[in-house]
């Protein structure tokens, strides 16, 4: 089920909150579960029994963890096991055709390929019980002994499709208490709001652009190609940090606080920060788990040059089974390497509005390699984008869908930055409490029956993360 | 305060949630949605296997969009706040000045060369058996009237007359082309060829269509002040008007332009009783007010005229698509039969219908978009 739908937003959401507030305090976890299990397998009835298994090995190793408390060795080995089980599920059902692939490819071999549909949230929920084991084997936290409790957290429906990433660590003491007043629900709801409304009303939107764009690329100009790269941009950061936004609501509804997992990536000026700001959880997991245990940046040079090619290899790899996202990973592990290297200093020292423009050219390179999944169309996008043919500078079709799309891209722009929010906190600080409350309410009022009238007539809804 | 804001966002957020839930369960399932002009979703039937494949809850939320209480406000809002956003154009629909809607139009090289290609086989084989056998092409609304369109839209258009002069120039020699641009070209600025609303031409637009058929064949067309004017509905919201999705745009007036002529029969194939008639009144409560004619598509119409004068017993053929329907009537001055066929429906045999039946010419009229859009050529061979 996809949050965005009449579905989720008129039938499951009053009645998972009616049932989650009607059960008495020790089934809650129970209810939770259950709503959760019945959220998945709305969309993926089959898959739910692979959920269902990851969640029991990976509670019986945790037990199996704190019954060997003294013995290293094994508590090592179930480590190891469990790794192998986890990362074996996910390379099955994600990675095996892309191998298969790859390797009829390479090797000439002519092997079939098994077309499995790949689980949805399948990459974040093994994620999240992988972050479980370590945090267990390094004994940051106690294994959990109920098994209601431990599926209920791998299986929570807020993040289970589409992140963020919640880590074990994070969540832990909440699955045992948690605290829900008026005060938490109504900034779930504003947050759900304002999630719900940067999917449909601005993501979907400029998402249109961008499919206009990559179906007639044969006639693509310079500033064609710059605008439609700029659309999915604006596409992904909007459709996923609406999606993390509508997480972390749903979340707060529920009494969980989960981390945030975007702060105004386009803000950045380097792609250091970008990772810093963009898809959070991804990135701190990949640094605690992979990046850190390999010994992160305080080693030799060559040594750190190796362990950026591999966390940097492995986060393309996460987002989809396909060469062009291990190739956009390793464009960011060369950029970060690079700016740590030498780069870093001397953009210091140069103007800031030109640091923003190598951002803006970089991240914008960058995103070409990862929407355009096709590597043979792909040489001829960046060609035509850095001016390297004879295409033209500008059509009338790209001034036709600049005057459809202008004032939506002013507003992307906007939205983009934090002076939204600053400005709602300065009139907070500022303005008469109850102006600001009938002001909350007609925003948010016309957010959400925008964005209804938007879902009912959903000619364009697309689920972005089912290769994720 | 921060309470009572948090009670407001709370309470307001839920019911507006469990709410429209409930209220939407509870209206009564429409079957059509005529703002919309389509069929809305069913409460789907269920079974395990449907289940489990995913297909049933798939079903079930398509029942719970197209089912949603209000859904033509919701979908009239959208397309507003498409307009305010400053698109001119909503589901492939384009605003127009002047209250002109036009569609986007876009078509398969293929499909249309395959198209074609199966013409040219069936002119080949029947040329020799009619006297004249002619191809009448219709384009769309923006060929003649871009300049209404919206400003840079014509971009994204693909335009209809270089498809004209392709298909009349591959099919040369096979059938007599008429081309009824000019005469459209020389005739816009005094009456209104095609509705603002609807895809198809006006009934005058057809007669205009008709003149240039009949000088192509040498007839001498019934003059235009020999038609007699008949109101048939200012109140007609064509296709174009269903799939905007917009409230306030001016319907479109319907006339009726008739010929005085002997009683006649108009025959549909599978139908028990006759009319005498080439128009349906009851169109009048349609919304497809443009189903006036014929009362719409058929497999097979037959239309016999007794004319007096024996130099009218002539006999047509015409396969056609619905712009047909507004242009057939005129021709009823000058044959005593006349057959349409539309290859959309019509799934007997062509070339043994035609070994049975005489005719003296034969007309293929259909719309640009129909031959480079539509498989059904192939019905012919």
């Amino acid at each position: 089920m996809v949050f965005s739908s009449v579905a989720f937003l008129f039938y499951f959401l009053p009645i998972a909150l009616l049932v989650y507030y009607a059960a008495p305090q020790r089934w809650k976890n129970a209810a939770l579960l259950l709503i959760s299990l019945f959220f998945y397998a709305w969309g993926e009835p089959v898959y739910i029994l692979l959920l269902l298994f990851s969640s029991v090995i990976d509670y019986m190793n945790g037990l199996l963890m704190d019954r060997y408390e003294q013995r290293e060795k094994i508590r090592r080995f179930i480590l190891v096991f469990s790794l192998i089980v986890n990362i074996g599920v996910l390379s099955f059902f994600k990675y095996a055709d892309f191998l298969i692939l790859s390797a009829n490819d390479l090797l000439g071999t002519h092997f079939a390929v098994l077309d499995l549909p790949l689980p949805i949230g399948i990459s974040f929920y093994t994620f999240q019980t992988m972050s479980y084991m370590i945090d267990v084997y390094r004994r940051n936290v106690p294994a959990q002994r109920s098994f209601i409790n431990f599926a209920a957290f791998v299986s929570m429906f807020p993040q289970l499709v589409a992140g963020p990433i919640v880590r074990y660590e994070d969540i832990d003491k909440q699955l045992a208490r948690r605290h829900v007043s008026m005060e938490l629900f109504a900034s779930g709801v504003r947050r759900f709001i304002i999630g719900l409304a940067k999917k449909v009303l601005l993501a979907n939107n400029i998402g249109m652009l961008w499919d206009t764009t990559l179906s007639g690329s044969s006639e693509l100009t310079i500033a064609g190609a710059w605008i439609g790269i700029i659309a999915f941009a604006f596409q992904i950061y909007f459709d996923f940090s609406g999606y993390s936004d509508m997480a972390i609501g749903l979340g707060r509804m529920l009494g969980f606080e989960f981390p945030e997992n975007f702060r105004y990536p386009y803000i950045s000026e380097n792609a250091s920060e970008f990772w810093r700001r963009w898809h959070i959880t991804l990135g701190s997991w990949f640094r605690d788990y992979v990046y850190f245990p390999l010994g992160g940046s305080r080693v030799r040079k060559w040594r750190l040059l190796v362990n950026l090619f591999i966390v940097w290899f492995l986060t393309g790899l996460w987002h989809g089974a396909n060469w062009n996202f291990v190739l956009w990973g390793l464009y960011f592990g060369f950029l970060i390497a690079i700016e740590k290297l030498w780069l870093g200093k001397w953009l210091e020292r140069i103007w800031r509005p030109f640091r923003h423009l190598y951002f803006i050219a970089v991240i914008l390179i960058g995103w070409t390699l990862f929407a355009i999944e096709d590597l043979t169309q792909l040489p001829h996008y960046l060609q035509v984008m850095l001016g390297f043919t004879q295409a033209e500078w500008i059509s009338r079709t790209n001034l036709y869908y600049l005057q459809s799309y202008g004032a939506l891209l002013i507003v992307l722009t906007f939205a983009s930055t934090p002076i939204a929010a600053r400005l709602t906190s300065k009139l907070n600080n500022r303005m008469n409490p109850t102006v600001m409350a009938i002001l909350e309410v007609i925003v948010l009022t016309i957010l959400l029956l925008a964005s209804t009238a938007y879902i009912i007539d959903d000619s364009y809804n697309p689920f972005l993360y089912f290769r994720f | 305060m921060n309470r009572k804001r948090a009670v407001i966002v709370t309470s307001g957020f839920l019911l507006f949630i469990s709410c429209f839930g409930i209220w939407s369960l509870w209206e009564p399932d429409r079957t059509l949605s005529e703002f919309e002009n389509r069929v809305l979703a069913k409460f789907p039937s269920f079974s395990w296997d449907k289940l489990w494949s995913g297909r049933y809850t798939d079903q079930l939320d398509d029942y719970l969009v197209d089912q949603f209480v209000g859904r033509d406000n919701w979908v009239g809002l959208k397309s507003d706040m498409e307009r305010m956003s400053g698109k001119t154009e909503n589901k492939q629909v384009f605003f127009g000045s002047r209250g002109y809607l036009f569609e986007r139009f876009t078509y398969d090289e293929e499909q249309l060369s395959q198209n074609i290609e199966q013409i040219a086989r069936f002119a080949e084989r029947h040329q020799k058996d009619v006297d004249s056998l002619s191809l009448l092409l219709v384009p769309n609304s923006q060929t003649l009237n871009g300049e209404y369109l919206p400003k840079y839209a014509d971009a994204t258009d693909t335009p209809q007359s270089p498809l004209m002069d392709q298909i009349f120039s591959e099919l040369n020699g096979r059938v007599a082309p008429v081309d009824i641009r000019e005469i459209l070209q020389q005739k816009k600025n005094t009456a209104q060829i095609y509705f603002r609303t609807d895809h198809h031409w006006t009934t005058r637009g057809a007669y205009y269509g008709y003149q240039a058929f009949a000088n192509s064949i040498g007839l001498s067309p019934t003059p235009e002040a020999a038609l007699e004017a008949k109101p048939f509905s200012d109140a007609f919201y064509g296709t174009f008007y269903t799939k905007a999705n917009q409230r306030d745009i001016t319907p479109d007036r319907l006339e009726l332009l008739e010929t005085s002529l002997p009683e006649y029969e108009v025959c549909i194939e599978g139908q028990s009783a006759c009319e005498n008639s080439f128009y349906d009144m009851k169109a009048q409560n349609e919304r497809d007010k443009y189903k006036v004619f014929f009362g719409g598509n058929f497999p097979l119409v037959t239309i016999h005229i007794p004319h007096e004068e024996g130099n009218k017993d002539r006999s047509i053929i015409v396969f056609k698509d619905s712009y047909a329907n507004a242009m057939v009537p005129f021709l009823a001055q000058h044959y005593s039969t006349i057959h349409m066929i539309d290859m959309r429906y019509f799934r007997m045999n062509v070339d043994e219908y035609l070994q049975e039946h005489h005719y003296d010419d034969m007309l293929l009229l259909y719309s640009v978009a129909t031959i480079a859009q539509e498989d059904i050529f192939k019905w012919l061979n």
